[in-house]
């Protein structure tokens, strides 16, 4: 079955084993990633058609992340999910700025998650 | 003086002093150089004019004596020797003799010799039996302006004639012009330099004053004040000295308050940073807990393992968040001040020695080596027993944290500068030179901002709070990156006696 590819890089073990958790339950293939450069490594080598990045990752953070992806003409399709503990309005408009589609804050709901992954791979096919 | 561009002072709203002070100034010296230069000039033509009257008076007395005795004797050659002598005078334009009929016996003037002249004039002075000096007419032949003089020849107590002269003006007159003219140019140019001298006065009046306005202005804008220099010794300089004085306690009192307000508003700054940093690392666990309890309620699937696996998030996280909010809470107590410390006499290597005890089984389990070595010439030093184990816990904590399996950690006391000296020495993963300030921050760990090795990154600035309550100093020494690092610990003898501080060098760097 072509299950839909998503990665989850974010450097809080707890959070990476949660959402993964919650994913592969929902039916999508996860893949995961400790930090920003092991991220990229995945991007190219497996192209998730979605990416939950965290803002504050070691090596390479989540702006970082963000820039490299939409400069590269290959990557530039996949959906960026920024996921921060950070509320502020300037935190958000930086991550939109670096590139990132969407941006989702901490404490989040898993269910909420799958939902929106739902409704945007939707959106992605049509 | 300095002169400057503007040359006047700001013609401000309404009036200038400097222009009015001129102004008064000049009036009153010109009205007075009027007065002073027209009754000098009066006086001089009077005197001019008395002067010739007084001279035309003897010469018509000394004629018509001349003339009575004349014609006593019947002999005309004294009163014409008399006439030649006086006809010789330029100014004198013409001489007659008169009968006591009024025929002219004896005349300059030719065409008058022997008749009976009829002007005006002449009437009025035949007519007199006083001397009549100097009345004035045209000439009709030269339009001269002329002026006649008669006396009555008396001879006997009798009237027996006249003697004439007339007068030319016109030099008499260009003498007069001359003198108005030399007058008042005299007083034009005083004028002039009245008003000159006035405007420089109230110039030198008026510049010290512009000068203080000037400053003023620079410290209404702004501007950096410096003092106005006057060397005048007068009331000017006693307004300059006051302003002086009070733009130097007013910058004493600005640079105060800048200094207030730019502590104050760093401070705001740190407090609000620190919200953000407490808001961002409370919602980290709480995202755990948050996803972990609802993965637990919501998939009634879960195998044994996995619920153990989410408790266990739950369960680990939830201490994580309350040793935070007890780092945040210690931390925003010891911001607040000083109050709570109890300081002792004891030695310090009890105070480690208990630290060491309960780090020991954490290096333990991280298969790590803990050394202990403490001095035993430990000096006695006041302290607070309890602060002081966690300051030494929190060290040995990130030693044992930030040192790979099978390190080795040393901690050891020794005296120094009458106080004592902790430090803990591991051969982990090492602070690079630009961050050995920084790891002292609030929510700051070694490395990049965002790697995180767990704790709180509370630890070291709630010990360095703690170490500054004591009046000590901490510090941190390490080789670089990988090459283990030592935390160092100074504590003075007396933290309430400033005798014996350490010393705030930086020695260690």
């Amino acid at each position: 079955m072509a299950e839909t590819s998503i990665l989850v890089a974010d450097d809080e073990p707890f959070i990476v084993r949660l959402l993964t958790f919650a994913l592969k339950k929902g039916g999508f293939a996860v893949t995961e990633a400790r930090d920003g450069e092991e991220a990229l490594g995945l991007l190219r080598a497996r192209r998730p058609k979605i990416v939950f990045v965290d803002a504050m990752m070691p090596k390479m953070n989540g702006y970082e992340l963000c820039r490299a992806v939409k400069s590269d003409p290959e990557l530039r399709g996949t959906y960026l999910i920024m996921l921060t503990a950070k509320g502020q309005d300037s935190d958000r408009d930086r991550g939109l700025e670096a590139g990132a589609d969407e941006y989702m804050t901490k404490p989040f709901s898993p269910s909420q998650v799958i939902q929106r992954v739902t409704e945007i791979l939707q959106s992605l096919k049509g | 003086m300095k002169k400057d561009a503007q040359g006047n002072p700001k013609a401000g709203k309404g009036r200038s002093l400097y222009l009015e002070f001129s102004v008064y100034i000049s009036g009153i010296a010109a009205i007075f150089i009027m007065l002073t230069i027209s009754f000098n000039l009066k006086r001089e033509m009077r005197l001019l004019d008395e002067n010739r009257d007084e001279r035309v008076s003897i010469l018509l007395s000394t004629f018509s004596k001349i003339a009575a005795k004349s014609a006593n004797q019947e002999d005309r050659r004294l009163i014409l020797l008399a006439a030649g002598e006086i006809t010789s005078d330029p100014e004198i334009a013409y001489f007659m003799l008169h009968d006591a009929g009024g025929t002219c016996v004896l005349s300059t003037k030719a065409a008058l010799q022997g008749r009976k002249p009829d002007d005006a004039i002449s009437r009025a002075a035949l007519a007199s039996t006083a001397p009549r000096l100097l009345q004035p007419y045209t000439d009709p032949d030269t339009q001269a302006p002329m002026l006649d003089a008669s006396a009555p020849v008396m001879s006997g107590g009798v009237r027996i004639g006249a003697v004439r002269f007339g007068l030319n003006a016109t030099r008499h007159n260009a003498r007069l012009a001359r003198m108005r003219f030399e007058y008042g140019g005299l007083s034009f140019v005083s004028i002039l330099m009245a008003i000159l001298i006035s405007f420089v006065l109230a110039r030198r009046t008026m510049e010290p004053i512009r000068l203080l306005k000037e400053k003023l202005d620079a410290l209404v804008q702004g501007e950096s004040i410096e003092a106005v220099k006057i060397d005048s010794a007068d009331e000017i300089q006693q307004l300059a000295d006051s302003f002086n004085a009070m733009t130097a306690k007013w910058q004493e009192m600005y640079d105060e308050l800048r200094q207030a307000f730019e502590e104050l508003k760093s401070l705001d700054r740190m407090k609000d940073q620190f919200v953000s940093l407490v808001s961002h690392e409370l919602r980290t666990p709480l995202s755990s807990i948050v996803a972990a309890a609802e993965v637990l309620s919501e998939h009634g699937t879960l195998s044994e393992a996995e619920t153990r696996e989410f408790i266990n998030i739950i369960n680990t996280e939830g201490h994580r968040l309350t040793k935070l909010v007890t780092d945040i809470l210690d931390l925003a107590r010891m911001k607040a001040g000083k109050e709570g410390y109890r300081f002792r006499e004891g030695n310090i290597n009890d105070a480690v020695a208990q630290a060491a005890k309960v780090a020991g089984f954490a290096a333990e389990t991280k298969g790590q080596t803990l050394t202990v070595e403490l001095s035993e010439d430990m000096p006695p030093t006041r302290f607070d027993f309890d602060r002081m184990v966690q300051v030494a816990s929190n060290l040995l904590g990130n030693a044992v944290r930030y040192t790979q399996a099978g390190g080795k950690i040393t901690v050891r006391t020794a005296p120094k500068d009458g106080g004592a000296l902790v430090s803990v020495t591991d051969n982990g993963q090492g602070i690079a030179p630009e961050d050995r300030e920084r790891v002292f921050k609030e929510f700051e760990q070694a490395g990049s901002a965002d790697s995180r090795t767990g704790g709180s990154g509370l630890g070291l600035a709630i010990c360095e709070r703690l170490v500054q309550a004591h009046n000590g100093r901490i510090w941190v020494e390490s080789a670089g990156l990988g090459k283990g690092s030592t935390f160092f610990v100074h504590l003075p003898r007396d933290p309430e006696n400033s005798a014996g501080k350490p010393k705030q060098t930086n020695d260690h760097a």
